[in-house]
């Protein structure tokens, strides 16, 4: 007896492993939701006069719960509708690692007749690349991405957006914050400091800190900014340490570019305002939250399955900007925003879509002390970071316009990265 | 109310009681699907045949997952025969893979490898029996070791096996798929993509050019793992290693009383266990092109369920391991009514369920529940 109870809690102890091994994401969740989904789509199929016939695939590195995927979903959802695509020949696939599964799941999708096919992370490249080269009539679409340019595939694209501008005016706002602070008395000009959470070095959070300090610096031009990496896009004990660690070095205003409720929750407790990235947050910090940029996915999905049903050409790299409706700012919360928040963003925005505007001006930064005339950027991507391109003409840096991805990785004055680990 | 062992249960009965589990297991993951996505079941039995079965490609690729599973599963089934309680087979496969895409990578750094003069079936010929010796040199030696401690220090083997595990997996992690960390493989701190992308696209050291239609580089992983059933099964049941194993199992004082060197049997059956699993992890890589710490995804515990539930039997194992993937990757290929598809934490619940029942039943294969005062042995 003794030797059989042995058994069975040796293969007990084993089948709670298997169990676990396999859900390391803290969710599930997502089976639950379907009760008031279907009556959206339904309405949606109803409003359009025709449909158009395509089958479309999405692939999503987790579920709703990470509000970067809920971001995807939702416009993969409003999307579909739009175009009148009945339920049924969408297919959206969640929790699909950045591996061998994502190759699976676009070859699945492209087996089942789907024409065109979406992966949301930076991971899914590689594997998405794989499946086009083996599924040439089916074209495959990857946001964040920096290969299709140097990959040459007529069926593989890139897509990302010009965020760049919507950072920088949510910088904006956060600037009128200051500025209202500082009118106010409630600090002095030499506690002008800010803080940023950001996730890893790579170029894409270097181009966003960098163009939301550059959007602050324009309306408060005596200020500072102090960053520190979590190594996580999700992570939220460690961003809600960083931010506190922030705020105790002296920052009077947190932003942050990392997935989680961590740095907003801290900013509320401490009453410090925050700016947030990719959706609102309002929800846990109503008294600090200002205002969030985001991208808008849907205009790029319209855009490319309408393409692909037509069989019109996707170009390699897409950049959604201020005037596709890509890039967002949303969600301005009157009651922390500054007064005439709106108008500043407003003129910002006007001068930016007019061209009067650019974020990264030659004159609006410096490196080293020295303003820069000619900076060479690593855009075809290889393993050693060669630097390929010339991108500062017309006195500014071009961001996201030899690919789509960001590249601006210059650590420019005013800005003191606290650790670089990440 | 007592329990109390069943003297010899009929096999007919035995039987009986397995197929009511699996009726129940199948029933109650029917039930909970349709609470969830309320969807007709034969609706959700269809879909999950259509994504499996649908085309050419998903066959092959649902009876190369069959493989990869019953593969593992007959890798442990020598060491659980001699109920050595080898949990390792996770880490003894994943390290396999590690060393067959550890010689992936460096190869291709190679300029032999790189020359264009140099005909793809040369260059396979070569790199194939590389990348298949190093896996199952690498597995042999993670099964090794648990072993030579069990036999010299009398150590225990689960906890051993189990924490070989979790060194494979990190050095896995170390090497190729850190985020944000520098790793070897992979200098943008990103995991590891395919490995070799160039090399691999042109067929070299993985098997997509084996077969010309889709879905047939799952081919050669399928034959190999066929192969093996048939050689496991005849190994375990004629030979006399085979019987030796069995008699181990059944006591090891027996089997020293008979003039088995116990100590021998247990390394060796360990050693060929932790081989078996290198040579499906090479099998992986080679199908896959890549590596990553998920690569295994927890088969390797899998495979201990299978085994045990096939009573240690190779072809039942086929039955087992069909049946795991069939509820596991089809619950995958079940789209709910918002377009969103059904994805693995729930096919992980599914499969939890189907495993309850089947392990547990055989407590009632064994054992038999007594209510009142009966006159019986007690246990």
């Amino acid at each position: 007896m003794k030797k059989f109870l042995a058994i069975v809690l040796c293969l007990l102890m084993v089948a709670a492993l298997a169990a676990c091994k396999t859900t390391e994401q803290p969710k599930t969740e997502e089976p639950q939701q379907p009760a008031e989904q279907p009556e959206q789509g339904e309405t949606a199929g109803s409003e359009t006069t025709e449909g158009l016939d395509i089958k479309v695939g999405f692939i999503c590195l987790h579920d709703e719960n990470s509000t970067y995927d809920l971001n995807f979903i939702n416009a993969a959802k409003a999307a579909c509708a739009t175009l009148g695509i009945p339920e049924g020949n969408y297919i959206i696939k969640t929790n699909i690692p950045e591996g061998k599964e994502c190759y699976e799941t676009a070859a699945d999708m492209a087996d089942s007749g789907c024409k065109i096919v979406f992966a949301d992370s930076f991971g899914h490249e590689d594997f998405m690349i794989q499946a086009a080269k083996e599924f040439p009539d089916v074209q495959f679409c990857h946001a964040t991405g920096t290969k299709a340019h140097t990959e040459n595939l007529p069926n593989y694209h890139n897509a990302f957006a010009a965020i760049y501008e919507g950072r920088y005016l949510a910088g904006i706002a956060a600037g009128m914050k200051l500025k209202e602070m500082l009118d106010e008395g409630k600090i002095t000009k030499d506690q002008l400091k800010i803080g940023y959470v950001g996730a890893f070095t790579y170029a894409e959070v270097v181009s966003g800190y960098t163009s939301f300090f550059l959007g602050v610096r324009s309306i408060v031009p005596e200020v500072t900014m102090d960053v520190i990496f979590t190594g996580s896009w999700y992570d939220e004990k460690a961003e809600k340490e960083s931010a506190i660690k922030l705020m105790d070095g002296g920052c009077v205003l947190i932003s942050q570019h990392a997935d989680s409720m961590g740095a907003p929750s801290a900013c509320e407790s401490r009453g410090v305002p925050n700016v947030s990235y990719n959706g609102s947050t309002v929800s846990v910090g109503p008294n600090t939250y200002i205002v969030s940029s985001r991208i808008n996915w849907e205009p790029y999905y319209e855009y490319a399955i309408k393409a692909a049903a037509a069989g019109e050409a996707i170009p390699a790299d897409w950049t959604g900007t201020i005037e596709t409706g890509s890039v967002e700012l949303f969600e301005l919360n009157n009651a922390v925003a500054a007064k005439d928040t709106q108008a500043a963003i407003d003129a910002a925005m006007a001068a930016l879509k007019a061209g009067t505007l650019h974020v990264f001006s030659t004159d609006a930064f410096t490196v080293g002390g020295a303003a820069l005339d000619s900076y060479l950027a690593d855009v075809d991507t290889d393993p050693a970071y060669t630097p390929d391109t010339e991108v500062i003409k017309d006195g500014y840096f071009h961001e996201s316009e030899f690919r789509s991805a960001p590249y601006f990785d210059l650590r420019i004055d005013g800005i003191t990265l606290l650790n670089e680990s990440y | 109310m007592h329990i109390a062992k069943r003297d010899n249960l009929p096999v007919w009965k035995a039987w009986l009681i397995r197929g009511i589990a699996i009726i129940i297991a199948i029933s109650l993951c029917g039930l909970i699907t349709y609470l969830f996505t309320k969807m007709n079941p034969i609706t959700v039995v269809d879909k999950m045949f259509k994504g499996l079965f649908g085309s050419e490609r998903k066959t092959w690729k649902t009876v190369y997952q069959v493989a990869c599973l019953l593969g593992i599963s007959l890798a442990v089934t020598p060491a659980f025969k001699m109920r050595f309680w080898n949990i390792g087979a996770e880490g003894q496969v994943l390290i396999g893979a590690f060393a067959a895409a550890a010689v992936m990578f460096y190869a291709g750094r190679m300029p032999f490898f790189n020359d264009p003069g140099v005909s793809m079936e040369v260059k396979n010929t070569i790199i194939f029996p590389a990348m298949m010796i190093a896996a199952v040199l690498a597995g042999a030696l993670w099964g090794f070791l648990p072993a030579f401690f069990k036999s010299r220090w009398n150590t225990n083997e689960t906890l051993f096996t189990l924490m070989m595990n979790y060194v494979a997996l990190q050095i896995v992690k170390f090497m190729v798929s850190y985020r944000g960390f520098k790793n070897l493989w992979s200098p943008n701190g990103t995991a590891v993509g395919m490995i070799n992308s160039d090399l691999a696209s042109a067929g070299i050291g993985n098997f997509t050019k084996i077969g010309e239609k889709p879905g047939t580089q799952y081919l050669f992983p399928i034959v190999v793992v066929a192969v093996l059933t048939v050689v496991l099964y005849l190994y375990l049941r004629f030979s006399k290693h085979g019987y030796e194993i069995s008699v181990v199992g059944e006591s090891e004082r027996t089997a020293s009383y008979a003039g088995i060197k116990v100590n021998r049997v247990i390394i060796r059956t360990m050693i060929l266990s932790g081989a078996l699993c290198g040579l499906v992890g090479f099998l992986i890589v080679g199908a896959e092109g890549t590596i990553a710490a998920n690569s295994v995804d927890g088969r390797g515990y899998t495979a201990v369920m299978v085994s045990w539930m096939s009573q240690f039997n190779p072809i039942g194992m086929i039955f087992s391991s069909l049946l795991l993937v069939f509820m596991q990757f089809g619950a995958k290929e079940v789209p709910m009514p918002d377009g969103v598809s059904l994805d693995k934490n729930f096919a992980n619940m599914l499969m939890a369920i189907i495993l309850f029942f089947i392990i547990g039943c055989e407590f009632f294969i064994n054992y038999q529940l007594q209510f009142g005062r009966h006159k019986k042995r007690e246990v």
